[in-house]
């Protein structure tokens, strides 16, 4: 089936790999580093994972809707997920460490659901903005570890991978294909 | 009185964020998750400026907005969006139903704090003055009009204050009175030939003496274009022509952080007396809905047992009046103090005419209400 996104690969790479960049620039002060990126149509259900390393993971995702309709995930560790919540916080890893369990998880939730939300926004506003109007989702936490998000059929997808303090994050897009 | 931000978001992270970017000002924070939430709190704590988010559950962003600009004692209360949500076509949505800026996620905090500051008086912790000034206190205001007939009309219209008028017909003689004396508040006229209004305005925010000091414009009321190019380059508020001098008045006062709570608030033998002036407008009623706290908890403070509300003077009766009153009500029932109504007739048949107040007992004097305490 021909899918009818209205941008190119490269256009999209450009429109995602500057969202997130973005994002680390003015609120963040580590690095982005955009490093490569796999993917392209798929026809059939598919289970791969573009993010894996057997240690516990925390994904971040919001979704637009609209015009244009897609996810985009946001994958990485859970240590790079603490440093990076610190960070974006303003907090000291000292502080972080007295929160209780629940504490900890609910503040790496809520930062990385709104680094999510502006990486997002920030892409579907390109978006909106060639007339491709849509909404963002509120942002949803998975966590775990050795786990495949499953897309259906007829979808494009693409994993953008960022090095990011010697660690990896990976932004991966998953727009529905229009008929 | 500090200043009040809200900051209405969902996400904790950015309440924090926005928080810390602010604790090097003079501001105290009111957070909101939501927009009935956001709401709730415009209505209880006043505030000078609300940052809102547009994606929320329960309640969004622009039905916040929406219904923000339809009550008219929160209407006057400056928007500022913050928000990931950014496309053209939102803005512009966003933009018609009123607000002052606009900012996109991903943000830096200096943007941010220097947004507000164009629109709120916002200062560095430490730099406002320990004492603050009281109705009684003398005030400089520097009036920038070449017309000197509005100079005067200006200083007859407060000539009842102990504030001091200086009229300047120029933007040199305003620089000059500036360099002499620094005025506690400056009214420049929006149509001095030239755009000299934002020449004068620029001039005084690049100085780091006159830097903070409140600005208005001075306008029409139809000179629409004016007044918006004044709002943007930062002046603290817009006076329109006719003049409405009480408006005039509790602008002043707010502006330049009087305390202005003697105007309604007395600490009597044994009780706190709270009294509507003649004329109440809805200026009035936010300015005792933002004392009433801290005042009745000096009362307690100090001894006090009993707060009489003598509510005589009002020409009619509304939701905010009743809202306030409620308002005492409850502050007077958590600080387990008594409390009474004074009223005249016309009043409590106004106040018969709604759910909240059907019920409530009304005394006809202070003397009156003094002699027998009611029980909250």
């Amino acid at each position: 089936m021909q899918t009818l996104i209205p941008f190119s690969p490269e256009t999209l790479e450009e429109m995602l790999v500057t969202s997130v960049e973005k994002l680390f620039s003015t609120m963040l002060s580590s690095q982005a580093t955009f490093n490569h990126s796999v993917g392209g149509e798929i026809n059939s259900e598919s289970s791969d994972t573009p993010f894996n390393t057997g240690k516990p993971m925390i994904v971040s995702m919001v979704g637009f809707i609209g015009v244009a309709n897609g996810v985009v995930y946001i994958y990485m560790e859970e240590d790079l997920a603490k440093d990076l919540t610190c960070d974006f916080l303003g907090m000291e890893q000292e502080e972080f460490a007295i929160f209780d369990a629940d504490e900890k998880q609910e503040t790496i939730n809520d930062a990385l659901g709104e680094l999510a939300n502006m990486i997002v926004g920030n892409f579907k506003n390109m978006w909106c903005d060639e007339g491709y109007q849509c909404k963002l989702t509120i942002p949803s936490i998975v966590r775990g570890r050795n786990f495949a998000i499953e897309t259906t059929s007829s979808v494009l997808r693409h994993a953008y991978h960022f090095d990011v303090a010697g660690s990896t994050l990976v932004a991966d897009l998953i727009l529905k294909a229009g008929e | 009185m500090g200043l009040k931000i809200l900051t209405v978001d969902d996400s904790r992270a950015v309440r924090i964020i926005v928080k810390k970017a602010f604790r090097q000002f003079d501001c105290d924070l009111v957070e909101a998750a939501n927009g009935v939430e956001g709401l709730a709190a415009a209505s209880k704590e006043n505030p000078d400026i609300i940052l809102l988010d547009v994606t929320m559950p329960v309640m969004d962003g622009v039905e916040m907005l929406a219904k923000l600009k339809a009550e008219p004692l929160l209407k006057p209360i400056p928007v500022v969006m913050l928000t990931a949500e950014a496309g053209r076509e939102m803005v512009l949505k966003i933009a018609k139903l009123g607000i002052r800026d606009y900012i996109v996620k991903p943000f830096k905090e200096d943007v941010l704090t220097d947004k507000v500051s164009r629109i709120i008086d916002l200062r560095p912790v430490g730099e406002r003055s320990s004492k603050q000034k009281g109705l009684s206190d003398k005030c400089e205001i520097l009036v920038v009009e070449d017309k000197p007939v509005i100079i005067e009309q200006i200083k007859k219209g407060i000539a009842h204050t102990p504030w001091n008028i200086h009229g300047a017909t120029s933007s040199g003689e305003a620089i000059d009175f500036c360099q002499k004396q620094l005025p506690d508040l400056i009214i420049i006229s929006l149509t001095l030939e030239d755009d000299a209004a934002a020449t004068i305005f620029r001039l005084l925010r690049a100085n780091v003496k006159t830097k903070y000091i409140p600005v208005f414009g001075l306008a029409v009321k139809t000179a629409l274009q004016e007044q918006q190019q004044a709002q943007q380059l930062g002046f603290t508020s817009i006076v329109t022509k006719p003049i409405d001098y009480s408006e005039l008045e509790a602008k002043i006062a707010k502006a330049i952080n009087l305390d202005t709570s003697e105007k309604y608030f007395r600490f009597e033998e044994d009780y706190l007396l709270i009294n509507f002036p003649e004329a109440t407008n809805s200026n009035h009623i936010n300015e005792v809905s933002s004392y009433l706290k801290p005042k009745i908890s000096n009362a307690v403070d100090n001894g006090y047992n009993k707060v009489i509300f003598d509510v005589h003077a009002l020409k009619n009766v509304n939701m905010p009046v009743i809202k306030l009153l409620v308002q005492v009500k409850q502050i007077c029932r958590e600080l387990t103090l008594s409390y009474s109504l004074v009223a005249n007739d016309d009043v409590v048949m106004e106040c018969q005419g709604f759910e909240e107040s059907k019920d409530w007992v009304f005394y006809n004097s202070i003397e009156e209400a003094k002699q027998t305490p009611v029980a909250v």
